[in-house]
């Protein structure tokens, strides 16, 4: 069941109904259904992996934890199903060669993100950090929570177990809030990521063609679709959460604010980032161990993240091109000074805010082209020739028109990236849109509604005719 | 308290909503409403018939709707009935037009072309979308969806916006006008397709003598069969037709089609066998066609004359539409001068004449002789070929016309009909001066040698001929 669909609304509205009428100790056991429902809508097979995760790892929590002996052997065991499937769906000569394609079309939805979730119930337990589920069926709700088991985020057992649990009464507060987040999420998904996927995918496929500033679009939108269809996706899942009076954690925090790539991985992810940090980088030793050390944990860890967004080159170099980023960023750190000294310019000035973020961006627009390109020569093709060719007529000569969009498609992807900008200032700034929405008349607030509505119903990437793109973190 | 007033704004919210989203799928819908192929006023036409008054009702493909005229059926039989039809109609979605007008109307016979007997799987979406999107939201059009379409793509037939939301970016201002359109069509679901052709007088050999059989597709085959059925169980006299397409390979399908006519006891009327024809025949010969259906009927069937019937009044005028699309066939399909301007004579007419004779060849006494005689001209172009010349024609008088000889070109004007004519002719003198015929700002002279003629029809308030009558080809008719 897609997240992007009438059904999905449906269910999700059927769920409401009952849940906000059934005790409050028996919502679990419903969440629980749902999710059965939820996932076994995606193929039963599946079932089997999922079911194996959770199994395994519910039972080294319940009774082997203390002792710690079998915690790496779970995790191993865990993990290696994870990469198993995922390089016998990676279409590699060797996987075909050995026969493993055959189980390519296994791969469980959401995989990537149950997994790394129970790994880190598995060692916060070992740790003493939170007591064992003892109820095997309120931890498979734990790891089978619907709205976040597509595309995460990726939460902790102390923030979402309990939350899970405790049961909740109606609260209209809740359900509005979780209804503008819904909205918002598909507004993200359906207008702005698939119709830059529509020119992304033209480029991308044809890149011999193009050169220069094409590029620089492909490598933009590409940016800008990654984002609003992530961020889409768990807008949705968060919004899911909310209507039931779960809070899921925040993922993202506008990335392409950020001043520097350090900064970009408090924003982007949230919740991969505070497991790359928690589980691997410091138990890796973390900064503790001098410069040196410090710098080949951060590659290990951007390289362990690369590979978990899947098995290919390309991810791979995406993820070290991270880790050389933050290692750069360090080493080049005095330099950086030394330049601001000299062009006369103030840390933290509007000038420097600017340059930095541009920056910043120009670095993630360059790693999203290679983790776009399905190979490394292909990428390295294409950021090379972001700077072999100066064509800037293309903008106003129509050429754009021909990438798959309209001119008036164009105009509203425009003023939906200003939109975008407009309101990550606001929320930099600390004004909450939504409460000020809130203070508006009901008369405005649902004109704003309504037209939020039919402009996703118009001009939203859907119904036939359209491939409209899967949410492309739930590759991963 | 809270609780009520919560649940009172959600349901506005949700009709609110309702009432937006129907409007805006209307808007966005695409319609067909232009041209021959018009099945939005067809379609929509139908429903805007006054329940109860029509007699026979004609289901099938456009083969149907460009063969039979309800115009015709009506002026010569006094039979009322309706081509409630959509192109390339697969007999499953008949089965349920069959429905939707037994729910509006108590028709004595229902006549079905077989055209799309060959119909083995689901048609291409583009067709399923323009036979169903028309019709109002009912359980006959939930059931047709559920027929018509494969599981998976229904959610677009039953919200279009699905599949049009898209077009937005084409919106126009015709597509908002036709929305939730309920005119009733004045040519009762026939499109007059108006194009010169010669026909033979019977069916083609080939196809007349065609005695092979080929079967036909199980899909068709379930669908004529339940179509039988439905008929029968309704009570209402069901007829079989082929309208006359030519297609002699076809004709072996509808020998099938005789099989199960036969074995059902339902008659079917084959006039592929018996007249020529081709996909989307021209008016006259569909004129010849209604008037065979007619008769057809007349002889099987007993139905009340209405051509006095004062409740179907309209009818009579509605009918004349007809007539005057056939009457611009004869005009376009006409061959030679003579016949050419005695079909000029017509007092539903508008026709403008500008002359021009830059090669100062002579016009014949003979053909001038004829047009003023015809037309009620003082033409003396035969007494001098150089002189400029024009004139207006409305509803059989004169308007204007040149009678003196002049220095130079004529420039005029002339208001009629709620048109603005300004005709200029330069004669010989043609260095400055063109013969222009602009019609309420358009120019529809061909401006070349001779008599350069535009009609305009005041009924069907078009303009529909742009020709030259060539001076230097003795009268040859050239069209544009």
């Amino acid at each position: 069941m897609d997240f992007i669909s009438a059904a999905y609304l449906a269910f999700l509205c059927i769920l409401l109904i009952l849940y906000y009428r059934i005790p409050k100790n028996r919502q679990w056991i419903l969440l629980l259904v749902f999710g059965i429902i939820f996932y076994s809508c995606f193929s039963l097979k599946m079932w089997v992996f999922l079911l194996f995760t959770a199994v395994t790892t519910y039972l080294y929590g319940r009774f082997a934890a203390k002792s710690g002996k079998w915690l790496f052997a779970v995790i191993l065991l865990n993990i290696a199903v994870l990469v198993g499937l995922k390089i016998s769906a990676s279409g590699l000569g060797i996987v075909q060669s050995i026969g493993l394609d055959r189980f390519a079309v296994l791969v469980p939805v959401g995989i990537s993100f149950y997994t790394l979730q129970t790994v880190a119930y598995m060692v916060d337990v070992h740790q003493g950090k939170i007591e064992a589920q003892n109820n095997f069926f309120k931890y498979l709700l734990f790891v089978t929570f619907f709205p976040q088991i597509l595309q995460g985020p990726i939460p902790r057992y102390e923030e979402l177990g309990c939350r899970l649990y405790e049961g909740h009464g109606f609260d209209a507060e809740n359900v509005k809030n979780g209804a503008y987040l819904i909205l918002w999420g598909f507004f993200q998904k359906m207008v702005i990521a698939d119709r830059c996927n529509i020119v992304v995918n033209q480029i991308f496929a044809n890149y011999k063609n193009y050169d220069g500033l094409y590029f620089w679009i492909a490598g933009i939108l590409y940016s800008l679709q990654l984002y609003t269809d992530f961020a889409g996706c768990v807008s949705i899942a968060a919004g899911s959460a909310r209507t039931l009076g779960i809070e899921l954690p925040q993922n993202f925090n506008h990335p392409y604010f950020a001043t520097s790539m350090k900064d970009f991985w408090r924003r982007w992810h949230i919740s991969l980032s505070r497991f790359l940090r928690d589980y691997i980088y410091i138990p890796l030793g973390g900064n503790r161990k001098g410069k040196i050390r410090k710098w080949i944990n951060l590659m290990i860890t951007f390289t362990v993240s690369g590979i978990w967004h899947g098995i290919g080159n390309h991810y791979l170099v995406w993820g070290m091109l991270h880790g050389f980023y933050q290692v750069m960023g360090e080493i080049l750190f005095p330099v950086r000074k030394k330049m601001m000294k000299l062009f006369g310019m103030e840390n933290g000035c509007f000038a420097h805010r600017l340059f930095s973020r541009l920056f910043t961006c120009f670095l993630a627009m360059v790693a999203w082209i290679f983790f776009r390109a399905e190979n490394t020569s292909k990428a390295v093709y294409i950021v090379a020739h972001l700077f072999t060719k100066w064509n800037p007529w293309i903008l106003v000569s129509g050429q754009l028109y021909a990438l798959g969009i309209k001119e008036e498609e164009w105009l509203l992807l425009i003023f939906c990236i200003l939109l975008l900008i407009v309101i990550a200032i606001l929320h930099e700034k600390g004004i909450s849109i939504r409460q000020t929405f809130e203070k508006q008349p009901l008369i405005f607030r649902w004109l704003v509604l309504f037209t939020a509505i039919f402009v996703i119903l118009i001009a939203g990437i859907y119904g036939p005719g359209y491939d409209s793109a899967q949410f492309i973190y739930g590759g991963f | 308290m809270k609780k009520w007033k919560t649940a009172i704004k959600i349901i506005c919210f949700i009709c609110i909503f309702a009432a937006l989203f129907l409007y805006v799928q209307e808007m966005l819908r695409d319609k067909w409403a232009e041209g021959e192929y018009n099945v939005t006023t067809k379609v929509r036409g139908f429903y805007a018939e006054e329940e109860n008054t029509l007699d026979v009702i004609f289901v099938g493909s456009s083969q149907m709707y460009a063969d039979m005229s309800p115009a015709v059926l009506f002026q010569e039989y006094g039979i009322t009935s309706y081509d409630f039809c959509a192109n390339e109609q697969p007999l499953w979605i008949s089965y349920y037009y069959i429905k939707e007008a037994l729910k509006h109307q108590d028709p004595k016979v229902i006549v079905l072309d077989v055209f799309t007997i060959y119909g083995e799987d689901y048609e291409e979406e583009g067709i399923t979308h323009i036979n169903l999107d028309d019709m109002p939201i009912s359980w006959n059009k939930i059931m047709a969806i559920r027929d018509s379409v494969p599981a998976g793509m229904r959610y677009s037939y039953y919200f279009p916006l699905a599949k049009y939301h898209n077009t937005w970016t084409d919106f126009y201002e015709g597509k908002a006008r036709l929305a939730f359109y309920d005119q009733a069509d004045p040519y009762k679901g026939y499109s007059p397709f108006v194009f010169a052709a010669q026909y033979e007088e019977s069916a083609k050999e080939e196809v007349a003598n065609q005695i092979e059989t080929e079967p036909i597709p199980e899909r068709a085959e379930i669908w004529l069969r339940k179509i039988i059925a439905l008929c029968q169980e309704e009570n209402v006299p069901l007829v079989l037709i082929k309208t006359p397409n030519g297609n002699a390979e076809r004709q072996k399908l509808y020998n099938s089609v005789e099989i199960i006519a036969d074995e059902t006891n339902t008659p079917f009327f084959n006039m592929n066998v018996l007249l020529d024809g081709q996909a989307h025949i021209n008016v006259l010969q569909a004129e010849k066609v209604s008037k065979m259906m007619g008769a057809y009927l007349i002889e099987h069937y007993s139905f009340e004359d209405k051509r006095n019937d004062p409740d179907y009044e309209r009818w009579v005028s509605d009918s004349q539409l007809f007539y005057r699309q056939k009457a611009k066939c004869l005009l376009i399909s006409a061959q030679n001068y003579e016949e050419y301007v005695s079909l000029l004579a017509d007092e539903n007419y508008v026709v403008c004449i500008s002359a021009k004779n830059s090669g100062k060849t002579a016009f014949s006494q003979e053909n001038i002789a004829f047009l003023n005689d015809v037309l009620g001209l003082q033409c003396r172009l035969d007494e001098d070929s150089e002189m400029p010349y024009a004139a207006v024609i409305a509803g059989g008088e004169v308007l204007y016309e040149t009678t003196d000889g002049s220095e130079g070109p004529i420039v005029v004007g002339v208001d009629t009909d709620g048109l603005h004519i300004e005709i200029s002719s330069p004669g010989s003198m043609t260095d400055h001066q063109s013969a222009s015929i602009v019609i309420n700002g358009t120019d529809f002279s061909m401006d070349c040698d001779g008599l350069n003629i535009a009609v305009y029809d005041k009924v069907l308030g078009e303009m529909f001929e742009m020709s030259l009558l060539d001076v230097t080809q003795e009268m040859q008719i050239i069209r544009k």
